[in-house]
């Protein structure tokens, strides 16, 4: 489920905290800070998600071999993912940020009076929201919001692992900003891996967006390594990502 | 089983700081051998082993609480549990690192000094020889222990293939990965407390493993021992110098539970080590018959021992994972799945006398279904394909061969377009254009007298030969590319 929360006011783009991290050399993920929404609410909920969300990142470079390193923001506390304006985004962008990420935890009543466990991770994929400034969609930017469906501790394990997401949007930010250095052969597998796992299981509709714009972006790529190299204007099929489903 | 004697290495190996002269001594000691609490800021493997498998701690983030402790305790039983498991198979050994993340303690600092890319190492890995790299995060949350542990293999300078002939075809294939994180678990707070209660009672030596008067064993400094034998769960040991000798208990288990079934992929571990102790025993490549006369006791048993704990780390992968309903289908398993299924395909491929059930084409499609964006899956798979319907001379002339031949074209033309510069897949992609094009003209030939006459189909597989050609020119160092 997805949840695109209304502009803020005009004055919460200027209480991101700068991070440090942006300075350091290299591509870059962000990890702002993870929090207890309202300043209150289980500990071991804000643990969960932290612990859950490292091992996500530890996967991630692992498994895909991207040079991205992984930096903790602290103190820096997203209202919400629209205050990633374009001025902002551009110095995101030149300082080699790929994603960040955020979150929030809490307790929340529904109208029963039962109580559940909630996480929201917002994520900014920063060259593709750049990329959204200009043409619009998709934007880039995202609040990926759940509830536990128990109150076990192995709900809330459930609830905040970003498994599959983090993977899938790292890929596709760092595709994405491939093609804009006009690193097309690395661009073009980066953005068909993060289609395929965009693509698997049940799809939100903001994620089959992303993936759209993945395969358009892979097929991009395809073309214009076609218009450099005649041999593999020979040689590549004229599929998107190859038997990517 | 009944181990071999040693010569004990005059000299006793202690921790950073030492004299290196120890350390050279004790690197280059015959195999077999373990060594626990070497300092990540100089990682060490046993030179003399074929396959070493390093351990880190398990590390938690800075912010998240866990027992002190825990994570190095937990790595001192994978190690254990690992070495028990592997001294079977020959010439290996087993290291357990020690320390903090800031102190070196990360797989990527490890591995490249471990590598000679970066200096530092104690001891580093000789060409050729296989090394598994093990490593995991921690966290809890109320009770519980949620662990998720990371393995990478290779050898030391050798690109991780397989070359499968197919008639005087040679077609060459690897892995998606080679590191790959396994799937998270929880650990219940009971087996915290066994964790703990285990690596209090594995800190002991005992006389045999009946007696019932242990002494500690050292723990200043590393700890480096043979083993000399094993018997069920306990391991008949000799410290480096020789000063500590006796039997200690290498599995975490009890009498309800053992370590590995908590971590599946402790099974995978022990079959990646036998994986590359195989292909450190097969033929050298080029010497298209060198694999059938390698000794059948040696590779295909070899290859039976990896498949073995393959399939018992498959049957067995999901058991106390995070989710383990879902975890059967989840994108975040695909290599962790994947990968060990390439594996057991090149096994079937390098050791076709080992006669394993179910064939390599088999289980490079599972793989394939999981890894469906990873050029080398669909190279694998083709590969795989080809050697189980063409293991023979070619028919001159057969047009359903020469349709093989195109289709495996085809794929392996769809896996060039999701990594167009990988040199694996260009490889055999010449090699099966090169072949359609033979088999097409052959089997064009064959209805008629004299030479065939060139086709649309046959000029199209000759531009594209040209093409590959020119590419590969090009990749190679000097060829403009």
């Amino acid at each position: 489920m997805f949840l695109l929360l209304a502009l803020p006011p005009p004055d919460a783009a200027a209480q991101l905290v700068r991070c440090s991290a942006v300075d350091e050399p290299g591509y870059k993920i962000l990890l702002d800070d993870i929090v207890v929404e309202g300043g209150t609410g289980t500990l071991p909920m804000l643990e969960t998600l932290k612990g859950r969300l490292a091992q996500n990142l530890e996967q991630l470079s692992v498994e895909t071999g991207l040079p991205i390193t992984v930096y903790r923001c602290r103190q820096r506390r997203p209202p919400d993912a629209s205050v990633f304006r374009r001025p902002q985004v551009e110095q995101l962008y030149a300082r080699q940020v790929v994603l960040e990420i955020w979150g929030t935890t809490g307790e929340v009543k529904d109208d029963t009076g039962d109580t559940y466990h909630e996480a929201q991770i917002g994520y900014v994929l920063i060259p593709v929201r750049l990329r959204s400034f200009t043409s619009g969609d998709p934007s880039g930017a995202l609040t990926v919001q759940r509830r536990a469906d128990a109150l076990t501790i192995d709900a809330l394990v459930r609830l905040v692992d970003q498994a599959n997401a983090v993977p899938a949007y790292a890929l596709l930010s760092a595709g994405t900003r491939l093609m804009r250095e006009s690193e097309f052969e690395a661009a073009r597998t980066h953005l068909c891996r993060a289609a395929s796992l965009l693509l698997q299981g049940t799809p939100s509709a903001g994620d089959k967006a992303l993936a759209a714009f993945a395969r358009e972006e892979a097929e991009q790529a395809l073309r214009q390594l076609k218009a450099a190299s005649p041999e593999l204007a020979t040689l590549l099929p004229s599929d998107a990502c190859g038997g990517v489903s | 089983m009944r181990g071999v004697g040693w010569r004990a290495i005059a000299g006793r190996a202690i921790g950073i700081g030492g004299v290196a002269a120890v350390w050279v001594g004790l690197a280059a000691a015959p195999a077999r051998a373990a060594v626990q609490n070497v300092p990540c800021a100089r990682p060490f493997v046993f030179t003399g082993a074929d396959v070493n498998v390093v351990v880190l701690p398990f590390s938690a983030p800075d912010e998240v609480r866990v027992p002190p402790g825990v994570g190095e305790q937990l790595a001192v039983l994978v190690q254990r549990e690992v070495m028990l498991a592997i001294v079977k198979y020959g010439r290996v050994g087993s290291v357990q690192l020690a320390g903090r993340p800031e102190q070196g303690c990360t797989p990527e600092a490890v591995l490249a000094k471990l590598v000679g890319e970066q200096p530092g190492a104690e001891a580093q890995l000789r060409p050729g020889a296989g090394l598994v790299l093990v490593w995991g995060r921690i966290y809890t949350a109320e009770e519980h222990l949620y662990l998720q542990t990371y393995v990478r293999f290779l050898r030391r300078g050798v690109e991780e293939t397989v070359t499968v002939p197919v008639g005087t075809v040679r077609l060459v294939a690897r892995p998606s990965a080679q590191a790959f994180a396994c799937v998270p678990r929880r650990i219940e707070i009971d087996d915290l407390r066994r964790i703990h209660d285990t690596a209090s009672r594995q800190a002991l030596v005992f006389d045999s493993p009946d007696s019932t008067s242990p002494r500690p064993l050292p723990t200043d400094g590393a700890f480096s021992y043979y083993v000399l034998e094993t018997r069920g769960d306990w391991m008949h040991i000799r410290e480096h110098s020789g000063t500590v000798e006796g039997w200690i208990r290498a599995t975490a288990s009890s009498d309800t539970w053992m370590l590995r079934d908590r971590m599946a992929e402790l099974w995978f571990v022990e079959g990646a080590v036998v994986y590359l102790l195989a292909r450190m025993r097969e033929a050298p490549p080029g010497v298209a018959q060198a694999r059938e006369l390698a000794p059948a006791s040696g590779m295909a048993a070899l290859a039976r021992a990896a498949d073995h704990t393959m399939e018992a780390y498959r049957s067995q992968w999901s058991r106390g994972a995070l989710d383990e309903a879902g975890a059967v289908s989840s994108p975040s398993a695909a290599l962790a799945l994947g990968v060990p299924m390439q594996l057991r395909a090149m096994l079937r491929l390098l050791a076709p006398s080992a006669e394993l059930p179910e064939a390599a084409h088999v289980w490079s499609g599972r793989a394939l279904e999981r890894l469906s964006w990873s050029a080398d899956a669909e190279s694998l798979h083709v590969v795989a394909t080809l050697a189980a319907t063409g293991t023979g001379p070619e028919p001159q002339g057969s047009p359903a061969l020469a349709a093989r031949w195109r289709d495996a074209q085809r794929s392996m033309r769809r896996a060039l377009s999701l990594e167009p510069t990988n040199p694996a897949v260009l490889q055999t992609l010449e090699a099966t254009t090169a072949a359609a094009l033979r088999a097409t003209r052959a089997a064009i030939q064959m209805k008629g007298t004299g030479p065939p006459p060139d086709t649309p189909a046959t000029r199209e597989l000759s531009r594209q030969l040209d093409a590959i050609r020119r590419l590969r020119a090009k990749a190679q160092p000097g060829g403009g590319g």
